[in-house]
């Protein structure tokens, strides 16, 4: 399998080219999809985590907290 | 095949995403947007999360990028003017770049020094909690207080865009 390391270096990179948009661009329009690259990046952060840790059942015992 | 196809879906999304900063038509922002969307999905395909390559699909490649394609094309905003914003010069827009620059070194070098193995889930428990009914037991279920909490936050954010909408076209009362 994939390691983990690329995927949260390939969130951090998009991030970063999110970033560069909201700097660099003048128009709105560009710099919102510019801030919706960088919300995708964050969403790419939380996924392979989940994949990684043991798995959650549902219906293990809900007043666990 | 696993490393080759994340390697390729990666250069999808990458790739579209620089082209979305460089290109001047906002129209073909949002398209290469869509594009970089896709490669996310056949990424979080590879990851064993189905469920959330579709969303990704119909929500934003969907609904999102539907929404800024009416407002480019409601807009007229066709091309993008070169003017600068007022008392930014050129230097701002370079020391923009470099800050961007300096973050995505620094991530890239942060996160090769964290040394995170692989995975060691077993692909059956994994698309057992990934599928569908799962999801929707368990979102109805345990986390029944976040989905209704959610649903009031959305509530509470489309009736104050409905009031804005609505204070501004009757004259900014």
């Amino acid at each position: 399998m994939v390691p983990l390391n690329y995927y949260l270096v390939l969130s951090g990179v998009l991030f970063s080219i999110g970033t560069a948009g909201v700097f660099l661009r003048r128009n709105l329009i560009t710099v919102l999809l510019s801030v919706e690259i960088m919300l995708n990046a964050v969403n790419l952060t939380l996924s392979p985590p989940a994949a990684t840790t043991a798995p959650w059942t549902a219906r293990s015992s809900p007043s666990s907290s | 095949m696993d490393v080759v196809s994340f390697y390729i879906f990666a250069a999808i999304a990458v790739l579209s995403s620089i082209g979305v900063i460089g290109q001047r038509n906002p129209m073909h922002s949002v398209m290469l947007l869509i594009v970089s969307f896709g490669g996310l999905a056949g990424l979080y395909i590879l990851l064993d999360a189905p469920f959330t390559a579709v969303t990704q699909i119909i929500i934003y490649a969907g609904a999102i990028m539907v929404l800024f394609l009416f407002v480019v094309m409601l807009l007229n905003a066709h091309t993008e003017d070169d003017s600068l914003p007022a008392g930014l010069g050129p230097h701002a827009l370079r020391f923009g770049a470099l800050l961007s620059a300096l973050l995505a070194v620094e991530v890239v070098w942060g996160l090769s020094r964290v040394g995170v193995t692989g995975f060691n889930s077993d692909p059956g428990a994994a698309s057992a909690i990934s599928s569908v009914a799962a999801i929707g037991q368990t979102l109805f279920t345990q986390y029944s207080f976040a989905f209704e909490v959610t649903s009031i936050l959305i509530l509470v954010s489309m009736v104050g865009a409905v009031i804005i909408a609505g204070s501004r076209a009757r004259g900014g009362r």
